[in-house]
C-alpha cells in the first residue's frame, strides 16, 4: 500500500498547478465514483519511496453542502488518507484557513503550502512563516507553484512529517481532554463534548470518523453526518442530544449552531492573520481591480466579453476546422485506397464503410475539443471565466442558468460534443445538468449542412436564409424555454447559491493548459469515443444488411461492371459509368435494408409531419436519412444521395445539385414539409457523439436517454405544428 | 422585490440597517444578520458574511446583476436577490 497524500485547498489556491509539479507523469484522471467530478491521481516518488498524490476538489470547506465538499469531506474523513497537504493562497490567507480549522479536526498530519508567495510580496503583504508554524501546529512551506518554486521543499517536509522526524507537527491533545486544535469557547465546547461521548458509545462509529469531528458537523447540520449516524444503535440518544445541545447554544448564545461555528472560526482566524501577517499601511491598487475596471466595465464589459468569445470560436471551429478536414480526407483516402485493394465483399466494407468512419468519426472531434477546452482551461485559470460568469449571469439567470452556462451554449453552436465537456466548468451540479440538456437544442455546424441542402432546394436564395437563420434562433429559443421549464420542474429545489470568488488575475502556466488539453483529449477518446465507434459501427450494420451479403446482387454488379470495362468509350466515361453502377449498388443495399425496415416501420409516425396528403410512396427513405443522422447529423445529407442515386456535388453550371433536383421533382416533399423536415433534424435527437458526451457528463445513461427521448418528442410536435399551422395558413 | 425592501428600510430609517442588494456601489458595511436559511446560509458563512465583517460594494455587473464585494480582503459576486438575505450596517464616513 503506497502512502496517501490528499491535495485540499480552496479553489483558485493554485492546488492543482502544484499538483502537476508534485506529480509526474504517471497520472490519472477520472470521475470521483458515482459523480461527475474530476479525479486527479498521480505517483510521486520521493527518495526511492512511492507516494500516491490525491487532487481533492477546491473547496471553502468540508461542511458537505455542495457534491465537491461532499467528496471531499468524505475522503479525507477515510483511513486511507496518511497525510493532508493544504494549500494555500498567501495573498488571501484568512478565507483559504476557514477550511484549514475543519481539517484540523480531521487528526491527521497536515503540511501547509503557502502558495502564491509572489502575489502576496507584491501586494505588501509580510507573513512570518515560523508564527504561523507555531499558530497552526504544522510545517508550512512557501511555494510559487506557477514557477514550482518551493517544491523539493516540500517533498522534503513530506517525509519528515511521514517519518515523524518533524519537530513542527504539534500532537494536539488526547480526545479525552475534550479540546481538539480550535477552542470553540466553554458553551460550545461543552456541548461538543456531550454529544461527542454519545458517539463513542458506538464503538464502530467512533472508529469510522472521529467522534469530535463528527459531532462538530452534526452541529453544523451536515446532512452526510447525520446519514453516518442512521445507522448506529445509539442513534436515538446521539439525535437527542444533538437536539438538545442545539436548542441550549441557541437559547443561550443567540444564533444557530452553524453560525456560531462559523463566527468562532473567523473571529480565531482574523486574530491569527493580524499576528502573522503584516499589511501595508496604504493598499497599492492591485493590477487585478486595474484590469477588471475595463474588463467588467459599465459599458466595456459586454464586448470584450463578446470579442473573447468570437476569438475563441474562431479557434475552436475556423481554425479547427483545418485538422478537422484533414483528418477526414485522410480516412477517406485510406478508405477508398482498401477498397481499391481488397477484394470486395462483407469485410472490406465492414473496413471501409463501418470501422474506418466510424474511427474518423470519433478523431474528427480531437482538433476541436483539444482548441476549445485549451482556450476554456486558459480563461479559467487567468480568472477571466469568473468575470464572464459575473458579466453574463443576470441575462442567463433568466433562462433558469448560470452565467458559465453561456460559454457551453455558444460553443453549441459550432459543435454540442465539446459544448457539453465545457459544461464542466459550472460547479453547481443542478446548473451543469441543466445547461447538458439543453446545449443540444442550439443548431450546430453539422445540421447547417442539412439546412443548406434542403432550404437551397425548397425556397428561393432570401427565403432559404431565413430558414437557416430561424433555425438558429429557434434552437436558441427552445433551449431558453426548456432551461426555465427543467428549473421550474425536475431541477426545482432552491438554486445553487451564485457566491463566487473573482480570483486575482494570474497569468496561465502553459504547462497547464497543454496538461488539461491533452486529458480531455484521453477522457473523450477513452469514454465518449468507444460509444461513438459502437453506434457508428450499428448504423453500418442496419444500413448494409442483409444486402451486402446478397450473392445475386453481387453477381449482377460484377457482370455489369464488366460490361462497363468491355465498351469502346473514352476511360472518363468509363469513369462515370463505373460511378453510377456504383451508387446504383450502394442505393439498391441501403433501399432493402434493416434501416429501410425500420424506415418503412416508423413511416406512419413520421407521416403527419412528412406526408400529410399521404401521397408520397417515398417518405419512409427520409427516416432512413434521419436514422442514419444519428451518428452525425451532417450524414443525413450523405445518406439521402446514397438513397435517392442522386450526387450531392452540382454539375458545372448547375445551381442545385442532382441530389437537390431529385429531392424537389421526385419525393414530393413540398416547401412546407421540407421546413418541417429542418426543424425535426434540428431538435430529433443528439448526435451519437453528443448522446456518448451527455451519458459521460451527466454521470448516467439515464440522461442521455432522456435527452434522446424529450428530443424526439419535441422534434416531432414542433416539427407537426409546422405542418398544421402552415396549412391553415395557407402554404403547401 | 427590491422595491418593497426598500419602503421597509425607509420606514426604519431609525436603526440604519438596511439590505446589502440596497446598497450602492462604492459604498461599504458591516454585516448585521443573515436572513437566508439552508445551504446559501451556510455558503455565505463560510465566505465570510459573518456578524461585524465589514464589505464594499465595488461595483454592480453591466447588466445590473450581479455585484461585486470585496470581503476579507477577496472579490466575490453575488445576486441580488441573495444579498437581499443579508442585513447590513452602512459605514457612514464612505457614503461622502
Amino acid at each position: 500500500m503506497p502512502v496517501i497524500i490528499a491535495l485540499a485547498g480552496n479553489p483558485n489556491s493554485g492546488k492543482t498547478t502544484l499538483f502537476n509539479a508534485l506529480t509526474g507523469s504517471h497520472r490519472h484522471v477520472g470521475n470521483w465514483p458515482g459523480v461527475t467530478v474530476e479525479r486527479r491521481s498521480g505517483a510521486l516518488e520521493v527518495e526511492g519511496r512511492n507516494l500516491e498524490v490525491v487532487d481533492l476538489p477546491g473547496t471553502y470547506s468540508l461542511s458537505a453542502k455542495s457534491e465537491d465538499e461532499r467528496i471531499a469531506a468524505s475522503f479525507l474523513a477515510e483511513s486511507q488518507v496518511d497525510l493532508i497537504i493544504n494549500v494555500l493562497d498567501a495573498s488571501n490567507l484568512e478565507r483559504n484557513l476557514y477550511l484549514t480549522t475543519q481539517l484540523l479536526e480531521l487528526g491527521k498530519p497536515v503540511v501547509f503550502v503557502l502558495n502564491m508567495m509572489d502575489d502576496a510580496e507584491q501586494r505588501g503583504i509580510q507573513l512570518d512563516i515560523p508564527a504561523l508554524e507555531t499558530l497552526l501546529g504544522g510545517p508550512v512551506v512557501p511555494t510559487i507553484g506557477n514557477r514550482a518554486e518551493g517544491v523539493d521543499a516540500l517533498k522534503t517536509e513530506l517525509l519528515k512529517v511521514l517519518d515523524g522526524t518533524e519537530s513542527k507537527v504539534r500532537n494536539f491533545p488526547a480526545e479525552t481532554a475534550g479540546h481538539g486544535p480550535m477552542d470553540y469557547g466553554h458553551d460550545i465546547e461543552g456541548e461538543l463534548a456531550k454529544v461527542a461521548a454519545h458517539v463513542k458509545r458506538d464503538e464502530d462509529l467512533a472508529g469510522s470518523i472521529k467522534p469530535r469531528w463528527l459531532s462538530l458537523q452534526l452541529l453544523e447540520g451536515s446532512a452526510e453526518a447525520i446519514k453516518l449516524v442512521e445507522g448506529s444503535h445509539a442513534r436515538e440518544a446521539i439525535m437527542a442530544q444533538l437536539e438538545a445541545s442545539r436548542t441550549f447554544l441557541h437559547a443561550h448564545l443567540g444564533e444557530d449552531a452553524a453560525t456560531l461555528l462559523a463566527e468562532h472560526r473567523y473571529g480565531f482566524l482574523h486574530g491569527l492573520v493580524q499576528e502573522v501577517a503584516k499589511l501595508p499601511e496604504t493598499p497599492e491598487v492591485s493590477h487585478t481591480t486595474k484590469l477588471d475596471r475595463l474588463l467588467t466595465h459599465r459599458h466595456l464589459g459586454i464586448p470584450i466579453f463578446l470579442a473573447v468569445m468570437v476569438a475563441i470560436y474562431t479557434l475552436s471551429f475556423v481554425i479547427g476546422k483545418y485538422p478537422q478536414n484533414w483528418i477526414d480526407k485522410g480516412f477517406k483516402i485510406l478508405s477508398a485506397f482498401l477498397s481499391a485493394k481488397l477484394p470486395a465483399g462483407e469485410l472490406t466494407s465492414l473496413l471501409t464503410d463501418g470501422i474506418i468512419p466510424g474511427v474518423s468519426a470519433v478523431i474528427v472531434f480531437l482538433p476541436v475539443i483539444m482548441i476549445l477546452m485549451g482556450c476554456i482551461s486558459f480563461l479559467e485559470d487567468t480568472g477571466y471565466m469568473a468575470r464572464a460568469a459575473f458579466i453574463m449571469d443576470r441575462a442567463m439567470h433568466l433562462m433558469g442558468l448560470h452565467g458559465k452556462s453561456f460559454i457551453p451554449l455558444l460553443m453549441g453552436s459550432g459543435c454540442n460534443v465539446p459544448a457539453i465537456q465545457a459544461a464542466r466548468t459550472i460547479e453547481s451540479k443542478q446548473d451543469r445538468l441543466i445547461t447538458i440538456l439543453v446545449t443540444p437544442l442550439i443548431s450546430c455546424s453539422a445540421r447547417l449542412q442539412v439546412y443548406i441542402v434542403i432550404a437551397g432546394t425548397f425556397f428561393k436564395p432570401f427565403g432559404a436564409a431565413l430558414a437557416v437563420i430561424a433555425m438558429h434562433f429557434l434552437g436558441f429559443g427552445l433551449a431558453m424555454v426548456i432551461g426555465r421549464i427543467l428549473r421550474s420542474t425536475l431541477f426545482s429545489g432552491p438554486s445553487a447559491p451564485f457566491v463566487m470568488e473573482l480570483p486575482p488575475y494570474r497569468m496561465p502556466v502553459l504547462k497547464a493548459t497543454i496538461i488539461h488539453m491533452w486529458d480531455k483529449a484521453k477522457v473523450f477518446l477513452t469514454r465518449a469515443g468507444t460509444t461513438i465507434f459502437a453506434g457508428a459501427t450499428l448504423v453500418w450494420f442496419l444500413s448494409r444488411y442483409p444486402g451486402i451479403a446478397n450473392a445475386d446482387w453481387n453477381h449482377e454488379y460484377q457482370q455489369q461492371r464488366t460490361a462497363v470495362m468491355a465498351l469502346q468509350i473514352p476511360d472518363a466515361q468509363k469513369d462515370e459509368r463505373l460511378k453510377d453502377l456504383d451508387l446504383a449498388k450502394e442505393s439498391r443495399i441501403v433501399n432493402h435494408s434493416l434501416a429501410a425496415g425500420l424506415g418503412k416501420f416508423a413511416e406512419p409516425v413520421m407521416r403527419p409531419i412528412l406526408d400529410p396528403d399521404h401521397k408520397r410512396t417515398e417518405a419512409w427513405k427520409d427516416v432512413i436519412a434521419l436514422t442514419a443522422g444519428f451518428v452525425a447529423k451532417e450524414i443525413v445529407v450523405s445518406t439521402m444521395a446514397v438513397i435517392h442515386q442522386a450526387s450531392e456535388q452540382p454539375g458545372a453550371g448547375e445551381k442545385l445539385s442532382p441530389l437537390q433536383v431529385s429531392l424537389r421533382d421526385h419525393t414530393g416533399l413540398t416547401p412546407l414539409t421540407a421546413l418541417a423536415f429542418m426543424i425535426f433534424t434540428l431538435i430529433y435527437t443528439p448526435c451519437l457523439g453528443t448522446v456518448a458526451m451527455i451519458r459521460r457528463e451527466a454521470g448516467s445513461w439515464g440522461w442521455a436517454g432522456f435527452s434522446v427521448a424529450y428530443g424526439l418528442g419535441l422534434g416531432w410536435l414542433l416539427a407537426w405544428s409546422t405542418v398544421v399551422f402552415g396549412r391553415m395558413m395557407g402554404f403547401v | 422585490m427590491t422595491q418593497n425592501q426598500q419602503d421597509d428600510t425607509n420606514s426604519d430609517s431609525s436603526s440604519g440597517t438596511r439590505f446589502l442588494s440596497q446598497l450602492l456601489p462604492g459604498m461599504s458595511a458591516t454585516v448585521v444578520q443573515l436572513q437566508a436559511k439552508g445551504a446559501i446560509r451556510q455558503r455565505l458563512l463560510e465566505m465570510g458574511f459573518i456578524r461585524g465583517a465589514t464589505l464594499k460594494v465595488e461595483k454592480l455587473a453591466p447588466m445590473g446583476d450581479p455585484m461585486e464585494l470585496v470581503l476579507k480582503g477577496y472579490h466575490l459576486s453575488l445576486r441580488r436577490d441573495e444579498g437581499a438575505c443579508i442585513l447590513v450596517q452602512p459605514v457612514t464616513q464612505s457614503l461622502g
